[in-house]
């Protein structure tokens, strides 16, 4: 979705490009060069041409004369070539480069944005802003600068050349052809403004449109279930039919625009005929001038008319530049400051102090008083319904979300003065909805690796995540492609496979969020018995709808509404009688 | 979110598509065939133009008179415009020496002279100028062409007003030359105006055409087709791609009609108007067409290569994105950015190679032309001195040789217009194909009791990976049954099974004792209410949302409403049932929403109800409310219920127990209570410290 700005409004917000191009500041002035030289050359031609046609006529200069001439226009052309060789090579191709660049930092600033601003975004936002809106600003700035570049030198040397090429009577067909090439300017400016209000209506028609297509496939079962397919298309009918008059809306105008341009250009060529023609029969100009007049008429046209085009580059271009210079200028919620210690890791003494958490607009709290210790050698088990907070619980030990100051502490710390890379280095954490990438099986399982890895390595974590017979029936084996690309792994493989992936990050810290529920219960316990013997060592965290797979744990957490209603171990916890109690009694029963 | 689907190499152009593309012209290819017409009266303009200008030159603002040396026999045949200046030597006008045999004109003389009118010259000029030259046939005065401009500092033998009197043929002559030009000029504007008019107006309303059959093709979709694709996608195929489909009806057929006419046009007509010229000119045809097939290949490659990149890119943008939080957590960030880092450098280079390319390839077509244009003016200056041309031919020729180069010089841009249309194209027709839900059923219009049966079902959303596994149970009409269980116990299956959103593998599910399958789709969900947990609203007023696009009278939307509680607030609005619902409905409350929700299921008076009850906490006064509307709505109605709510299962006839896809208990609240099986725990965990 495009949004017009007035002109010039939007030129400052390029400013963010300056650092990328400076490094081909020379390239840039080299290419510039070329481009004026080009322009003084194309100049250049019509005379040579002028020239050709007066001495083959009346100065009998003879044939040597125009190989001369013909020379010239040869080395001219080969001048020019090189030159639009050069200029696209150092212009175009700075383009190119400082888009890709700014690509790649816009991509590590995007991914360094906390959780909170990655919820609120659209993935396919995102994209867009890293492919279109890069694409706009790399054609405002490279076709943007050669386009103004030669209206300038071209309109300039232009009119010299043609006030110059047989004064005095040159300057005054030169003030004759101004009247209708003044009048185009007008049209041009004029007929820009009228264009882009009905360009700004035509857009909007295009955005409503999208947003009723989107919409309605958001809201596709309620149609399908209240049977309203047909209505839908009559009202979709109406929104398209609304966009197509304002596409033709602009099209009355652009198709009256054009044609315009061209009329009023041979109402100049007509003028050049008519009063230079006059100044030949009078025998006050010569005929090869009265030809190269009108080449330079010719080539005084285009400037003109990319007047518009340019303005419409550089606007477009300015827009989507100011929105990538939003994104750029969004500051991490989340980060390192001066009052972090200079830690390299941390040893995983996790306190919960009082935490009482809500979410940004959010009043109710999603965790309410916890108090709550983790610490190297003890497996802490939570069980609670949805909504409970268990998740956000483990958010906030991740420091994807900022806890309140003084509510958590790591290793006696406050959790804001560790290392984000450190904390988080620390963690090996299996989500509930697990992602994998479009990798093989063994890169997806050595992902949080910073390090080389051996077959063993990862087959070890396969099989205690008792995922390893499964991967070798994958077609490729380890190198299977996952992913949305990739072969389809069942949910229960997915979350063994994450599993596997956090096993082998070997961390102080792991968090099994509810990551087994998709494996069935006597699974889960193997599972879980094995990950007990190699993480007796380490702070271990599990969330599980089912009791018996926490039966180990060294304490038990039973959350409801933000809140611990129970806790203790397994013992405990049955003699109690309570929510926990009454769980493992269903699970003997099944 | 963007597959494969995206890489795919479409050809550059593709027969097939083009051709499925003008069916949606229908009843208005006459405009393309007028703009094509239309187009072929601009190319004749605009190869007409230059020649006037020749015409012009040759005639009037420029006529050469040449002196030639032939006998009286060969005189003879010309007399009429052969000027005799003495014994075998004539003057003649350098346009009339085309008509003569070559070897005649080789007698030519250089020197360029213009015959003036000897009675009016005597008139006009200085006696002494008058008798310096000399009379050529009877009246005629043969000066020398550079004796008429101002020498330096000399008073002008020929005066500006003498010669305009003396020329007045001539300028009578250009002004109807120049007439005719501007005619000219109007008729290409005309023509222009209409052209892009009528293009416009048949590429869009075949692109509306194309983009509603797109919108209810969708609309017939079934569900599983959204559950795979992303509806941003389906979107930029009902928007973006039938836009680049419409610039491509309106830039690249037009222009490729008018191009081919001028490539045509030239081709036939130069020779025809002077054949030594269209030699030399067509002479740079064999590079200039090597030069194009082997670019067009290089570009090809080098589009798709670009292509092919660029959707790694977004292929790589869109997983990391999806994926960030992973990224994060594993804090693989730096690496991540190194992958990105060569997908995105290996797009630079494609990028960059194929500007290299086009770097190469326009300036070496800008030489070919100027090489032509040297050409044209080294062999026509010799002509014109040898007496074969004349100097408008070779301004003329100037011209034809831009306008030889012009279709070509553009080609690139076209070249990507047409093969980005191919894309959309075929992503739009690939989208076309795909089969839609089947919602005919041989049993149709039936009124409905409201009788649910399911028999032995089992379900999977994909292969067998069961979700329901055997589903039995009976729903009698006006029956009220809940169904509660776990998450993922299959709960939102067994309605989404009943709508036949998704078509069950094993057994049968029996609405008034009749196969659904054999149902009517659309009469079967019309007589199916359903209130899903997730409320939707579309943008637009309240009526609407409560009616949505049925012709429903008002007063039944505010009777539903009132029933449902819905018409409290609704009431209290400034605008009432005209009050505009922001998008997904931000601007009500999740009670507020779920009333709409509540008067819209009303509204519709469906036979079966199925209610997936909303799990987020309102405020008691208007839980109150919506306990009271749940009530009144389920009233006289077979009703199966997705219970989060206490009051709700209570009062239902019975309950159904699901657990990971079977039923595991079923009977009253108090049977399932005292059974203390799973319900008992369910409840204990579900609904005991809730309202």
């Amino acid at each position: 979705m495009r949004s017009e700005k007035p002109a010039g409004v939007g030129l400052r917000s390029f400013k963010t490009l300056a650092p990328y191009v400076k490094p081909h500041l020379w390239k840039i002035v080299g290419g510039t060069i070329f481009l004026i030289l080009i322009d003084i050359a194309q100049i250049i031609m019509p005379r040579l041409i002028g020239a050709s046609l007066d001495s083959i006529l009346i100065e009998g200069k003879g044939l040597s004369f125009i190989l001369i001439m013909v020379g010239g226009i040869l080395g001219l052309g080969a001048l020019i070539a090189l030159g639009r060789h050069f200029w696209r090579r150092w212009l175009s191709g700075t383009g190119i480069r400082v888009i890709t660049d700014l690509r790649n930092d816009l991509v590590n600033h995007l991914q360094k944005l906390s959780f909170a601003f990655h919820d609120k975004q659209q993935v396919g936002d995102l994209m867009a802003h890293a492919t279109n809106d890069i694409q706009q600003v790399q054609q405002a700035i490279t076709i943007g600068f050669v386009i103004a570049v030669d209206i300038i030198f071209m309109g300039i040397f232009n009119i010299i050349a043609m006030m110059t090429l047989h004064a005095p009577v040159t300057v005054y067909l030169t003030l004759y052809t101004m009247i209708p090439l003044a009048v185009l300017v007008v049209i041009v400016v004029q007929f820009g403004r009228l264009v882009r209000s009905r360009w700004k209506a035509e857009r909007e028609a295009f955005s409503s449109m999208t947003a009723r297509v989107a919409e309605n496939l958001a809201g596709i079962r309620v149609v399908k279930a209240y049977v309203q397919e047909e209505g839908e298309t009559e009202v979709f009918r109406g929104v398209s039919k609304n966009y197509v008059r304002k596409v033709i809306d602009v099209v009355k105008l652009l198709g009256l625009f054009f044609p315009l341009i061209m009329l009023l250009s041979n109402v100049a060529l007509f003028l050049v005929f008519l009063i230079g023609g006059r100044y030949v029969i009078v025998a006050d100009m010569s005929v090869g001038n009265f030809v190269a007049f009108q080449v330079y008429l010719g080539m005084l046209i285009w400037p003109i008319i990319s007047i518009v085009w340019l303005m419409n580059r550089v606007q477009s271009g300015a827009a989507s530049m100011g929105r990538i210079n939003k994104l750029l200028e969004t500051e991490p919620e989340i980060t390192d400051d001066e009052d972090t210690l200079p830690l390299t890791e941390i040893e995983g003494r996790f306190e919960f102090k009082n935490l009482t958490f809500a979410y940004e607009g959010v009043e109710h709290p999603a965790l309410n008083k916890i108090n709550l210790e983790i610490h190297p050698g003890k497996i802490t088990g939570i069980i609670g319904t949805l909504g409970s907070g268990k998740s956000t619980l483990i958010s906030l030990i991740q420091r994807l979300y900022e806890a309140p100051q003084g509510t958590i502490t790591v290793d006696g710390h406050d959790i804001r003065r560790i290392p984000i890379k450190v904390l988080r280095g620390a963690i090996g954490m299996v989500p509930q909805d697990s992602f994998l990438f479009s990798k093989t099986v063994a890169e997806n399982i050595a992902f949080g690796l910073q390090r080389e890895y051996s077959q063993e390595e990862v087959e070890k974590a396969t099989k205690i995540a008792g995922i390893h017979e499964e991967i070798l029936e994958f077609p490729q084996g380890y190198d299977t492609i996952l992913g949305e690309r990739g072969v389809t792994v069942s949910g229960g493989q997915k979350q063994r496979l994450t599993i596997a992936r956090a096993i082998l990050a070997d961390p102080r810290i792991l968090i099994l969020d509810d990551s087994l529920s998709a494996v069935d219960a006597d699974k889960e316990i193997e599972i879980l018995t094995a990950l007990k013997e190699i993480m007796r060592e380490r702070a271990v965290i599990i969330i599980s709808a089912r009791p018996r797979s926490l039966a180990f744990a060294d304490e038990i957490l039973v959350m409801d509404e933000g809140h611990i209603t129970e806790r203790g171990t397994h013992e405990e916890l049955v003699k109690k009688d309570g929510l926990y109690a009454l769980f493992v009694k269903l699970q003997g029963v099944k | 979110m963007f597959t494969h689907e995206e890489e795919k190499l479409g050809k550059i152009y593709d027969s097939r598509i083009v051709g499925r593309l003008m069916r949606y012209l229908k009843r208005d290819w006459w405009m393309l065939a007028v703009a094509v017409v239309m187009g072929l009266i601009i190319a004749m303009a605009e190869i007409l133009l230059p020649t006037i200008t020749q015409r012009a030159i040759d005639r009037d603002i420029f006529p050469v008179y040449r002196l030639l040396v032939l006998s009286p026999e060969e005189a003879q045949p010309h007399k009429e415009n052969l000027y005799p200046v003495k014994d075998s030597l004539y003057a003649v006008l350098q346009a009339y020496l085309l008509k003569l045999p070559r070897d005649r004109t080789r007698n030519a003389e250089r020197g360029e002279y213009y015959l003036f009118d000897k009675a009016l010259a005597e008139k006009e000029l200085d006696p002494e100028v008058v008798s310096a030259y000399p009379t050529v046939g009877k009246d005629k005065l043969l000066v020398p062409y550079k004796d008429l401009p101002e020498k330096e500092n000399k008073t002008r033998k020929f005066p500006k007003a003498a010669l305009l009197i003396l020329r007045n043929a001539n300028w009578q002559g250009l002004v109807s030359f120049a007439i005719f030009f501007i005619i000219l000029g109007v008729i290409r504007f005309i023509a222009s105006f209409a052209q892009v008019l009528l293009t416009a107006f048949a590429g869009q309303r075949s692109m509306h055409r194309l983009r509603m059959h797109i919108f209810s093709h969708i609309q017939r979709l079934p569900v599983q087709y959204f559950d795979r694709n992303p509806v941003g996608r389906l979107v930029t195929r009902a928007t973006n791609d039938v836009g680049v489909l419409s610039q491509f009806f309106t830039d690249v057929v037009t222009s490729f009609f008018y191009d081919g006419f001028i490539l045509l046009g030239l081709l036939i007509y130069l020779p025809i108007y002077n054949w030594r010229l269209a030699l030399v000119t067509f002479a740079v045809l064999p590079p200039l067409l090597a030069i194009t097939i082997i670019f067009r290949r290089k570009l090809r490659d080098a589009f798709r290569k670009i292509r092919v990149r660029l959707a790694r890119i977004n292929a790589f943008l869109a997983e990391h994105f999806a994926g960030i939080k992973i990224v994060q957590i594993f804090r693989q960030e730096r690496k991540r950015l190194a992958e990105f880092h060569d997908i995105n450098e290996s797009y630079f280079e494609a990028r960059f190679s194929q500007m290299i390319l086009f770097s190469i390839f326009r300036p070496l077509i800008d030489f070919l032309l100027m090489t032509t244009m040297a050409a044209i003016l080294w062999f026509g200056a010799g002509w014109v001195i040898s007496g074969v041309l004349t100097v408008g031919f070779l301004a003329a020729f100037l011209r034809y040789a831009e306008k030889f180069f012009e279709p070509i010089r553009d080609l690139s841009e076209k070249f990507q217009l047409l093969q980005q249309a191919m894309a959309s194209g075929e992503r739009i027709f690939m989208l076309l194909d795909e089969k839609q839900e089947n919602y005919k059923g041989k049993v149709r219009g039936r009124k409905m009791r409201g009788e649910i049966e399911f028999r032995g079902v089992w379900f999977a959303y994909n292969d067998d990976d069961w979700v329901l596994k055997d589903i039995n149970f009976k729903i009698k009409p006006g029956e009220r049954v809940a169904i509660v269980g776990a998450t993922g116990a299959g709960k939102t299956s067994v309605i989404n099974t009943l709508c036949r959103f998704y078509e069950i593998q094993k057994g049968k599910i029996l609405v008034d004792g009749i196969n659904a399958r054999r149902l009517d789709k659309k009469d079967l969900r019309s007589r199916v209410g359903i209130v899903m947990q997730d409320v939707f609203l579309f943008l637009g007023d309240i009526e609407t949302n409560i009616r949505l696009r049925s012709e429903m009278p008002h007063q039944r939307v505010k009777a539903a409403a009132e029933i449902t509680n819905a018409d409290k607030f609704i009431s209290r609005l400034p605008q009432q049932y005209k009050a505009q619902v922001q998008e997904r409905g931000v601007n009500l409350s999740a009670g507020e929403r779920q009333l709409i929700a509540f008067a819209r299921a009303l509204a519709f008076d469906p036979a079966i109800l199925v209610l997936d009850e909303a799990t987020s906490s309102v405020d008691t006064k208007t839980e109150a409310l919506i306990q009271d509307a749940i009530h009144k709505l389920l009233e006289g109605r077979t009703s199966l219920i997705i219970a989060h709510r206490l009051s709700t299962v209570m009062d239902a006839d019975r309950i159904i127990v699901l657990d990971h896809g079977r039923i595991v208990e079923e009977g009253t609240h108090e049977e399932l209570m005292a059974s203390k099986g799973t319900y008992y725990g369910l409840y204990k965990l579900q609904f005991e410290h809730k309202i």
